[in-house]
């Protein structure tokens, strides 16, 4: 066990190490000057060769990517020369709101995923089932940007009913005091109950249109596994000791599906971030989605190499903890030796 | 199995911890909190792009000058009145500002400075011509260089500040556009001695001024919060210049057309500005805006890069310009905010002659001829190079590339990122690019003097890499005259010579729109946000 | 379904069709009797025929800009609309329907060569081969699939070539993964040691017994990461990191609809996502039937 721990530590170091070495290199060889954007296009030559040792952009490359390692290592994730500001205050700036709408997509997608993939196992009518799996295709296919769109057509352009892509707020709403960076915690700590409503309206169609893929998936992952533990034996002695049907489903059944669901969080992670760069551009939310495709686009490196670093570090830490969740919960797991 | 069933009922938390933790680590970061905004004697301003640097010295794109708020000049733009009730910038009456007055010697080479006394910088050191030698040195030891010396290299001998209310500046020849140079953001007074205390970089986001307005808060490509300066309002008023008429300015950055669209519907913006035309037609009617167009010296063009073929043919040349649907290209692309016109000139510079620059008509068969006449071998490979997210450049992009296929040339439209677009312009590596450009200074020296200019100071070469020899002795000679009739007809013969040569090709000189609310009264346009007289 | 499995066995077996014939029509006959998989099918084929022949039976060009035609909503001569340049959108759809199935195609059997190879490469000579190539794969798979392909492409230079190439790059690590589970699986059965034992030579052994049996894996997989593609090259060109102008991606068409949702004109973005769903939806629904049938186990990484 010990020795699978260490293992699996030393392998997630490995990947986040390649991984940064990977966006080190991919970004230094991009075309372009970067320092050429800095001083703007009526700049000489030296004054372009000055700020470009000043960013430290005439070093050798090893000296860069350590400057850069080491620099993360310390929390100085470096200089964003497209928006002239520390990248950590940038990224403190950023990461809240993309963080509140995840949190909002991923818990509209749980809860709903588990209503329905109980009804469709509970019920288990073709025309339920049926539609619950049509669902969860639909949701795979659908590009959540183009969904986003067409939330939007709908739901502001024809109906109105809903906040249009204007970001988190209403202009006219003021910020709530700065707590945790999520303006509805935020809201309901000050008791800004207008606040906290504007708040969740501007939520709700981009969390949708966020939420939409990795709900598909969790609903078909519940639904299979929700069918397999029905298969159980101990369902039946549950059963037959005269517990309801529903209740045998919702307290001995339903616990028990979730478990494969949690090796899946990473690929749920992945769905979030890849969508919220994608969904957060449709709807002006002022994440780090939305900064993180500026940036590529304006080789701001310090920016795309952090996030890079930041999304390598939660996706291997999410797997190794799964894992690990996995191993300590369920003994069976300890036994089967994983073939590396 | 126990096991496995208590897990089962922790996994929802567990589920949702994964991402708590990551909120945890969210909340390590400390954040500046957003600016309450408060509605009384507020104005708030919502432009599509944030400054790269408010650094005087550094100060080049139409976004940076918002930095000129924080500073008084020497010189300031005179006004005129505008459409809509406004006010707009009338760059042929320049009129002192920080100077009392000032006086020229005969041959238009040394001017003499009287400067108002009072004003002092919040550090308590007064703004004397002291601080004027200070900040015109060390921007003239950067970009700014270039509109000290309004374009012409070397042209400033010296700076000198006999008494503390005294400035002469000597120049080595006249420029009779000089004045319009020391008006530019980058010829804004500041606190040297604060300046110096503080880190390299730190002008770029924060002020040293002692002008209209002093920065309360600044959050880079997002918000930043002006408040009107005290010490200067009561020195303005003293002195019979104009106050600052909005107490507070928020001013946010919005890169979202549809954002900017819709907080101006809304009328949570007082100012709009930067709003695509697509999105400012679609206000026309709207009865909570006025819609402000104004004229302005910025022209969408093609750039043809002279030294490289097709375009070293003069033949070629100008048949691609008579392949350009420019009606409609006003009417369908720019929403009829354009104008049209053929020449080195705009028509709202001094010394433009209209019957001399006649827009080119749209006549395909014309051009087919003349590119038979050219002797180019059809079709015609070209590149086109335009910038990354910029709708309109990309609708003409695709607009010629479908028109220009029947006539023979075989149009790639090439996309770059902002950086690499800007990089590989200034380092002459596109085949042809579409550009958006106009003059800081509106002058016509100073406008040909980097535009049509066969050598240009600082980059080298003019963009467009045009070389008309006897249309720039003719540009030195025009820049030097201190007679507007010898000027004008200087101008007249480089029109003609100009035209002649078909450079490139002007789709439209670009009509400015700022969104209006209702409340908001008054409004002066500039070419550089100066927002003194903004206010409800 | 019982029916028509009897009505299947009791044709008669004439031996003029051959063996792939007969082949055929049991798929065709599985395929007529599953709802899901027959639509699937169904939506496939008109893509594709669009795809094909949409120039052939729809005169307009995709390209052909006309002001005057700006921003027309859907009509019969224009069932799709026209854009903000007075481009047929219809015509513009059928295109990007050509663009997306043949980068689709690309996509999968580029990351089924390189990923399979790298795959079968650890997997047959284990040791530092099996780790440094693993390690790399790993730090692939830390990266969004997402950025790292709009890094490629930034890097490399915008455009559709290099946006495929950025795709290819996210599906190796998956293809490879996957082929080297396999191959350790397949190692370990008895022919393959009786093989070893008889001291045929590790390379031959590689292709001649432990190859063939990775091509139903690399089959299902390659479904999946057919619809993949469609939707990450569609994402990059929603960005502006795909096609360029006047190209008719369906991604770069979704962004156009985006700049006209609040001054008119649904019609722009709408019909491309159609596009984009649809094509993702079945083939997902073929990958998804595909591994119900062949691999139980259900081993297989989806997206």
């Amino acid at each position: 066990m010990g020795k699978l721990v260490l293992n699996r530590i030393a392998g997630a170091l490995a990947a986040v190490f390649g991984a940064s070495i990977l966006s080190f290199v991919f970004l230094r060889l991009f075309p372009g000057d970067p320092a050429r954007l800095v001083v703007g296009p009526l700049a000489t030559q030296e004054q372009i060769d000055a700020v470009s040792h000043q960013m430290g952009l005439d070093k050798p490359l090893w000296t860069q990517y350590w400057r850069y390692v080491w620099g993360f290592l310390r929390g100085d994730w470096g200089y964003s020369f497209g928006s002239g500001q520390n990248v950590t205050t940038l990224m403190g700036d950023r990461i809240p709101p993309s963080l509140e709408l995840g949190l909002f997509a991923f818990l509209g997608a749980f809860v709903v995923a588990v209503v329905l993939a109980l009804v469709a196992t509970y019920q288990r009518r073709p025309i339920v089932d049926g539609t619950v799996r049509t669902i969860s295709f639909l949701g795979l296919g659908t590009p959540p940007f183009w969904l986003g769109l067409l939330l939007l057509l709908l739901f502001f352009v024809h109906f109105g009913w809903l906040p249009g892509p204007e970001g988190r707020l209403s202009a006219a709403t003021i910020a709530p005091p700065h707590h945790t960076g999520l303006y509805t915690i935020d809201a309901l700590i000050a008791g800004q109950w207008g606040t906290l409503w504007d708040a969740i309206r501007h939520l709700i169609l981009p969390a949708f249109a966020l939420g939409f893929a990795p709900f598909a998936y969790l609903v078909r992952l519940l639904r299979a596994n929700l069918l397999d533990v029905s298969r159980e034996p101990f369902l039946l002695v549950v059963r037959s000791k005269g517990v309801s049907r529903w209740a045998s489903f919702t307290r001995h059944a339903l616990p028990n599906a979730f478990l494969p669901t949690l090796t899946a969080s990473g690929l749920i992670l992945a769905q979030l971030i890849a969508g919220s760069v994608l969904v957060e551009k449709v709807f002006n939310w002022p994440g780090v989605g939305q900064l993180v495709v500026d940036s590529i686009l304006r080789k701001d490196f310090a920016v795309v190499e952090t996030f890079i670093l930041l999304s390598a570090l939660s996706y291997v830490v999410v797997n190794a903890l799964v894992d690990f969740l996995y191993g300590a919960i369920d003994p069976r797991v300890r036994a089967w030796s994983p073939p590396v | 199995m126990t096991a496995r069933r208590k897990f089962g009922r922790r996994a929802i938390p567990a589920g949702v911890l994964l991402v708590a933790g990551l909120t945890a680590a969210a909340f390590a970061f400390t954040t500046s909190g957003s600016a309450a905004r408060d509605a009384g004697g507020t104005l708030v301003v919502n432009i599509n792009t944030g400054p790269a640097t408010i650094d005087p010295r550094d100060m080049t794109s139409f976004f940076d000058t918002i930095g000129l708020n924080f500073y008084v000049r020497l010189m300031q733009y005179g006004t005129k009145p505008g459409p809509a009730g406004t006010q707009q910038i009338d760059a042929t009456h320049m009129k002192p500002y920080l100077a009392k007055s000032f006086t020229v010697n005969k041959a238009g080479t040394v001017y003499t400075f009287k400067l108002r006394t009072g004003l002092k910088f919040p550090s308590g050191v007064p703004v004397d011509a002291k601080a004027v030698k200070c900040s015109y040195e060390r921007s003239f030891a950067g970009i700014g260089a270039y509109f000290l010396e309004d374009g012409i290299p070397g042209n400033l001998k010296s700076v000198a500040a006999p008494n503390p209310s005294t400035v002469v500046l000597r120049l080595k020849q006249p420029d009779p556009s000089i004045l319009q140079g020391w008006a530019q953001p980058s010829s804004s007074i500041i606190d040297c001695a604060a300046e110096k205390k503080e880190a390299k970089t730190w002008l770029a986001t924060h002020e040293v001024g002692g002008g209209p307005f002093e920065m309360v808060s600044y959050q880079p490509n997002k918000q930043m919060v002006l408040a009107a300066r005290p010490s200067y309002a009561a020195w303005a008023k003293a002195n019979g210049l104009p106050v600052p008429r909005a107490a507070k300015i928020v001013i946010n950055f919005i890169n979202s057309d549809s954002t900017l669209l819709l907080q101006a519907r809304s009328r949570a913006a007082n100012v709009t500005i930067g709003l695509a035309k697509q999105s400012v037609a679609s206000l026309k009617g709207n009865g909570n805006v006025r819609i402000g167009a104004y004229p302005t010296t910025i022209q969408e063009q093609l750039l043809m890069p002279w030294d490289r073929a097709p375009w070293n043919n003069k033949k070629f040349r100008e048949a691609m310009t008579y392949a350009v649907p420019y009606q409609q290209i006003v009417s369908k692309i720019a929403y009829g905010y354009g104008k049209l016109y053929y020449g080195p000139l705009p028509p709202l510079m001094q010394f433009y002659n209209a019957a001399l620059s006649k827009p080119r008509a749209y006549d395909l068969t014309k051009a087919r001829q003349l590119i038979q006449a050219s002797g180019l071998s059809t079709p015609v490979p070209l590149t086109l190079t335009i910038d990354e997210g910029n709708t309109v450049h990309q609708q003409i992009a695709t607009l010629l590339q479908s028109i220009w296929k029947p006539i023979g040339v075989n149009l790639t439209v090439q996309t770059l990122a902002p950086a690499d677009y800007v990089g590989a312009m200034f380092g002459f590596k596109v085949h042809s690019a579409i550009r958006y450009d106009g003059p800081g200074v509106i002058d016509a020296g100073y406008y040909l003097g980097y535009d049509m200019r066969t050598t240009v100071v600082g980059i080298g070469k003019n963009i467009n890499l045009m070389s008309i020899p006897a249309a720039d002795r003719l540009l030195d000679k025009a820049r030097k005259s201190l007679s507007n009739a010898t000027r004008q007809k200087l101008y007249n013969q480089i029109t003609t010579l100009w035209r002649a040569n078909s450079p490139k090709i002007i789709f439209y000189n670009d009509v400015a729109t700022v969104v209006l609310s209702k409340s908001t009264k008054s409004f002066t346009y500039y070419h550089e946000p100066d927002m003194r007289s903004w206010g409800t | 379904m019982e029916a028509g499995r009897i009505a299947a066995t009791q044709l008669p077996r004439t031996h003029v069709l051959g063996r792939w014939a007969r082949a055929a029509g049991r798929v065709a006959r599985f395929i007529a009797h599953d709802p899901a998989l027959l639509t699937a099918h169904v939506l496939l084929g008109v893509l594709v025929l669009l795809a094909l022949l949409g120039n052939v039976f729809w005169s307009h060009d995709p390209n052909t800009a006309d002001l005057n035609l700006a921003l027309h909503s859907p009509s019969a001569s224009h069932p799709m609309g026209t854009d903000s340049l007075g481009r047929d959108v219809f015509a513009r759809f059928n295109q990007g329907a050509r663009i997306s199935l043949i980068i689709g195609a690309i996509v999968v059997v580029a990351g089924a060569l390189l990923g399979g190879a790298i795959g079968v490469l650890a997997g047959t000579f284990g040791g530092w081969t099996d780790n440094l190539l693993m390690r790399c794969m790993d730090s692939l798979l830390a990266f969004p699939p997402l950025i790292l392909a709009m890094a490629v492409t930034v890097g490399l230079g915008v455009g559709l070539k290099t946006a495929t190439l950025g795709v290819i790059l996210t599906t190796i690590p998956f293809y490879a993964r996957l082929c080297r589970s396999d191959v350790l699986r397949v190692r370990s059965l008895s022919f393959v040691e009786a093989a070893n034992a008889l001291g045929a030579r590790r390379g031959w052994i590689m292709l001649r017994h432990i190859v063939p049996h990775l091509t139903s894996t690399l089959l299902i997989q390659s479904a999946a990461v057919f619809g993949y593609a469609i939707l990450s090259i569609a994402a990059l060109g929603f960005v502006g990191l795909g096609a360029q102008v006047p190209t008719p991606e369906w991604g770069s068409m979704i962004t156009d609809g985006l700049n006209n949702v609040l001054t008119g004109g649904w019609w722009i973005g709408v019909f491309p996502g159609v596009g984009v769903l649809l094509g993702v939806t079945a083939t997902s629904i073929v990958a998804d039937r595909a591994r119900d049938i062949f691999d139980p186990r259900g081993e297989y990484l989806r997206f």
